[in-house]
């Protein structure tokens, strides 16, 4: 059994619409309902879904730059400590319960305060999308990089600029880039600062949300080759967040589906491609456009649009846009079975479809 | 296959204040009746440049500086063409939603928020068939007065009958008058003595003064009561776009017809957006990245729908986008284009089975594929800023094959197989 | 790999130096292509001259306090132009010459005093507001939301009567006046700077929310209020004049433009044979305040068309 490193156990995340006179709560955006997923250590996992399916929620939660509604998200913890404050969450008796959340606050990142957030903040870091939006435009380059260490005072400031050009060496940009400002490079090279800036405190896990989609096709392949050589250069962990199906099998080695604010299926790359259960899997697969004009493959189109997460439908929520579905899955929502080793998928008719 | 548009060594400018981008360096891309034609290139080649260009929308500070656009389907003599860098304004607002339609990337920005669907899809019905609009609006009410009416009604009717005959009689005159200077124009296109030039110019001249609008009838609309009488004409157009968005699959076009943007989804809006660019069934439709921002799933629906109607709306589709993918999928021929320059123009299965510029064999090595073997192979630096471009072959810098004569000269395209053109020294002379 | 990122792409040549000075010095440039900036920038120039020197080209009778205008005499009636007063005097004989460049100190310091104060209000409350949010934005908006309904001469005239007349009190008037405007400014800005992945990413990398406040923040979201800053320097001077017209301000025999107009209410319009027969009354301290105001609203348009992001186009 491989390491984890973060364990997530029903993950949920609502975002309040408020409306009427008085603000008050009328419904809830259900960005992220009721996931667990565990990433494990060294392995770069991918997360794929299209919009509204909470892949991007369900990452800033994990950095802890929103709180979650409720759930867990243990951070490198032994898997018997786990299973232990589980048990006990889940007990009938309530000071066992309540034993349990008094330990949450050491083990999850969810419940963390204080100092322990701040530790957190060293071990974990974020590359965002669009790299013109995610660097300061006012500050320099030097400042930029800098920042994880010097916001956290973990470095003299006598020492910084030689700690940068480490940084930048790492990414492949070098010491002319020091003092200039973000608008004076393109995207490509931002996005290898906003990288060099992931990697200033040695964390263990990088978010990558969606890190090429705002980049040219020439340029994606450096930045991927790149990610490619720091992860086995410096043992880092990646949750690879994207919509784009040929980039994750590039760079995945396991990935899971996302629809609606649930897992749908988590499976190794090749086996997904391969063998994939869950008809919404199935859909996306066909749908990705392939550089081939010989494939010749049965595209399946789904009808209508992707329903909003304010008002998913009941049971399971790809029902409605399902061509396979009976009654079963309208009125019972399936949960996530093992359909082969390291395979899971969360549908009631996987096995005659 | 007969050409349907075709520009000739195309040279756009902008002229900013760092200095002057030379965006097209020379853009010769032809595309054919009933075909598909991919536009493939990375950010800043020039793709976007290239169509506008070629309805003449580049927004200041660009200009055309040379070159020709030349459109085949409303000449009269199919082998010489029409040069509209060379017409009016005007005639390019009638080309314009009428046989050439552009859609762009992002559907939520293309429609205005503070106005009703059926408004904005009616407008090309109102601009480009009003001849059309108001027989059908006058048949209706011919309709309505034969049957037996109260007689303040029926006077209501007539009225409204005869204001829209007065419309209709200016709208013909002028539509034939302009057909006129049309064929004029067209005649003396290619002299260029004095004498003709001074005749092109009056011609035109005349073309953008003639009035389409009777005074009488203006006159009259001011008055608030008769002005109601418009209101008739709203209702033919609203039929014809409740049966085209029924035509392109949008659930509940009554309803739709009346609601506004923000309230659709981003395909749903796409598709309006196709709507408002189908309206008058043109002959090519320009598509700039439609569905980059969209959903694999919706971006599948978008393509499908947009592949069934090339084969009942449209006669030809030009596509431009990134994806490599896109392009395989629904492309019949392709170009690409790199800083400003077509490197190389072919089938789409010449393209990926058989690359032959440096640059698209790099490109199709760097994109990830479904059997992606190894490591995914990069071209090596940046794409250039146009202001000072590389002299010669502007992908030299970049390229493993580069000789000497690549940084002196552009090389031009040839026609290395039939229908593979490439720009490239590599192919010259015997150099295979 | 490193070689050819650097030498592909550097954009354009700069001179050594620090970035933060060429960046100064391009937008220095830009603003000097505009005619109509070195206008504006003349005129406030020729205005500062005059403020600076003011010692020199009109020394005053009584050093220990500049401010009163020297008068030969209690004559009413006021003189035209003439060689001994250069721009006539108005009642009660104080030279117009003393009270234009005199004036122009004071105009100064009324102007970059309000807009100095209004500034750093609207920076600490217009942050507070718009950084956290909730019942604090609330509060403040609401607060804003009163001073915008208070009656602006009806607030002076209340002012007047707790402070005294005098500038001090128009000063206050004018700080009252307009804090909302900038807090509001300031306020939009940084809603729209606090939603950008750089402020998350400072978050992710463990920056409190002071230092984010401060360093990530505040430098992006100060251009609108400086803008606004740079506009309202001449509307400020206006208003004060309007008010000391009024009769709020400072006193008659006060070196201030308002209070100059302020003096001559009578003899704005002469006598029935010759109705203009002193029109250097209102037309001199009136000419100067609008030039003082044209220079600064030009400097305004300038100042915003560097800092316009859209224009900036780099």
């Amino acid at each position: 059994m491989k390491d984890v490193l973060l364990d997530i156990r029903e993950l949920v995340k609502y975002y309040p619409v408020k409306g009427g006179v008085f603000r008050r709560t009328v419904a809830n955006v259900k960005a992220v309902d009721g996931v667990d997923l565990q990433i494990r250590k060294g392995e770069c996992l991918g997360l794929v879904g299209e919009s509204g399916c909470g892949k991007t929620t369900m990452g800033k939660t994990i950095l802890k730059l929103h709180g979650a509604t409720s759930g867990r998200i243990y951070y490198d913890q032994h898997p018997d400590k786990i299973r232990e404050v589980e048990q006990m969450l889940h007990s009938e008796n309530a000071s066992k319960r309540h034993e349990a959340l008094s330990r949450l606050p050491e083990m999850d990142i969810v419940h963390m305060r204080g100092r322990a957030v701040r530790r957190l903040r060293q071990k974990v870091n974020i590359v965002f999308q669009d790299p013109s939006n995610s660097l300061n435009p006012r500050m320099l380059v030097k400042d930029i990089v800098a920042e994880p260490l010097v916001a956290q005072k973990l470095i003299k400031s006598r020492d910084v600029e030689a700690k940068v050009l480490d940084l930048l060496g790492v990414v492949g940009m070098g010491e002319g880039h020091l003092k200039r400002y973000p608008h004076e490079f393109s995207g490509g090279q931002r996005q290898r600062l906003a990288i060099a800036r992931a990697l200033a405190t040695n964390p263990n896990f990088i978010l990558m949300d969606e890190p090429t989609s705002a980049l040219d096709v020439s340029v994606q392949a450096q930045i991927l080759n790149l990610l490619k050589k720091l992860q086995s250069e410096f043992q880092l962990t990646y949750l690879f967040v994207t919509h784009h199906l040929l980039v994750v099998k590039y760079m995945a080695n396991r990935i899971a589906v996302m629809y609606l604010g649930k897992l749908v299926e988590l499976s190794d790359t090749k086996e997904l491609f391969e063998k994939p259960l869950h008809p919404y899997t199935k859909a996306l697969l066909s749908a990705i456009p392939i550089p081939d004009p010989d494939t010749g493959r049965e595209r399946i189109i789904l009808t209508g649009d992707v329903p909003n997460p304010v008002d998913p439908p009941a049971a399971c929520r790809f029902h409605p846009r399902c061509e396979h579905a009976r009654d079963v899955c309208r009125e019972k929502e399936p949960k996530l079975e093992e359909a082969a080793p390291d395979h899971i998928v969360a549908c009631h008719r996987w096995r005659e479809i | 296959m007969e050409k349907l548009i075709e520009t000739q060594d195309l040279y756009t400018d902008f002229f900013t204040f760092e200095g002057v981008v030379k965006a097209l360096n020379g853009v010769s891309v032809v595309v054919n009746e009933g075909e598909t034609y991919g536009l493939v290139g990375e950010s800043g080649c020039g793709k976007s440049v290239t169509v506008r260009s070629m309805m003449r929308i580049v927004q200041t500070p660009g200009k055309i500086v040379d070159g020709k656009v030349v459109i085949f389907f409303r000449a009269e003599d199919r082998s010489r063409g029409i040069d509209i860098l060379k017409r009016s304004e005007t005639y390019m607002t009638s080309l314009r939603g009428d046989s050439i339609s552009m859609i762009f990337q992002e559907a939520s920005t293309s429609l205005n928020p503070v106005l009703s669907i059926g408004f904005q899809v009616g407008e090309s019905f109102n601009f480009h068939r009003r001849a059309q609009m108001l027989e059908e609006t006058i048949q209706d009410l011919e309709k309505e007065l034969a049957a037996r009416v109260f007689f303040l009604i029926r006077g209501w009717k007539a009225m409204q009958r005869a204001l829209f005959r007065r419309e209709l009689a200016v709208l013909r005159s002028y539509e034939a008058e302009i057909d006129r200077i049309d064929h004029e124009l067209y005649e003396i296109e290619n002299q260029n003595d004095r004498k003709s030039l001074h005749r092109k110019v009056l011609l035109n001249r005349r073309r953008d003064r003639l009035r389409e609008k009777s005074f009488l009838v203006e006159f009259l609309k001011r008055f608030p009561f008769i002005s109601y009488y418009q209101r008739r004409e709203t209702k033919t157009v609203r039929r014809h776009v409740v049966e085209l968005l029924r035509s392109l699959g949008v659930p509940n076009p009554d309803r739709v017809v009346d609601s506004y943007p923000h309230e659709l989804s981003g395909g749903m809006q796409q598709r309006i957006v196709i709507a408002i660019a189908l309206a008058c069934h043109p002959v090519l439709l320009i598509a700039d990245e439609p569905t980059s921002n969209l959903d694999v799933t919706i971006q599948a629906q978008i393509v499908d729908l947009i592949k069934q109607l090339k084969q009942t709306k449209i006669s030809s589709v030009l596509f431009i986008t990134h994806d490599l993918g896109l392009v395989a999928e629904i492309c019949d021929r392709a170009s690409v284009m790199y800083a400003g320059d077509i490197s190389e123009t072919a089938e789409v299965r010449e393209i990926f089975h058989n690359p032959l510029h440096p640059y698209t064999q790099g490109l199709l090595r760097s994109v990830p594929k479904i059997k992606q073997a190894d490591q995914l192979n990069t071209i090596p630096g940046t794409v250039p800023g146009l202001v000072n471009p590389p002299s010669g072959c502007r992908f030299n810098p970049r390229c493993p094959s580069k000789m000497d004569i690549c940084a002196q000269e552009k090389p031009l395209l040839i026609e290395h197989s039939p229908g593979h053109w490439v720009a490239c020294y590599l192919y010259t002379d015997g150099n295979k | 790999m490193s070689s050819e990122v650097l030498t592909t792409d550097i954009k354009t040549k700069r001179p050594s130096g620090h970035p933060g000075w060429n960046e100064f010095v391009f937008s220095m440039k830009r603003l000097f292509k505009n005619p109509l900036t070195i206008i504006g920038v003349v005129i406030i120039l020729f205005f500062v001259v005059l403020a600076v020197f003011a010692p020199i080209l009109a020394p005053p009778p009584r050093p220990h306090n500049p401010f009163l205008m020297p008068h030969k005499g209690w004559q009413i009636q006021p003189t035209p132009p003439s060689a001994e007063n250069p721009l006539g005097t108005l009642p009660s004989q104080y030279d117009i010459l003393y009270g234009v460049i005199w004036g122009s100190r004071n105009a100064f310091r009324i102007g970059i005093a309000v807009v100095a104060a209004n500034l750093l209000v609207g920076l600490i409350l217009g942050s507070i507001a718009g950084y956290f949010g909730g019942i604090l934005d609330e509060i403040v908006m609401r607060i804003a939301d009163i001073f915008y309904a208070i009656p602006i001469l009806v607030m002076a005239m209340a002012l007047v009567v707790a402070l005294g007349r005098g500038l001090k009190s128009v000063v206050v008037v004018l700080i009252i006046l307009n804090w909302p405007t900038y807090t509001r400014v300031v306020r939009s800005e940084i809603l729209v700077v606090r939603n950008m992945d750089y402020i998350l990413a400072a978050r992710a990398s463990g920056a409190s929310h002071l230092r984010i406040l401060f360093k990530h923040v505040l430098p992006n979201s100060i251009f609108s209020a400086i803008i606004v800053a740079s506009m309202n320097v001449g509307v400020t001077v206006l208003i004060a004049a309007a008010l000391s017209f009024l009769g709020l301000g400072s006193d008659s025999g006060y070196a201030d433009w308002g209070a100059m107009v302020a003096t001559c209410r009578n003899y704005i319009v002469g006598p029935p044979e010759n109705r203009l027969a002193y029109w250097y009354l209102v037309f001199i301290p009136g000419f100067t305040i609008a030039l003082f105001v044209l220079g600064w609203n030009l400097l305004g348009d300038a100042v915003r068309d560097v800092f316009d992001p859209r224009m900036r186009r780099r």
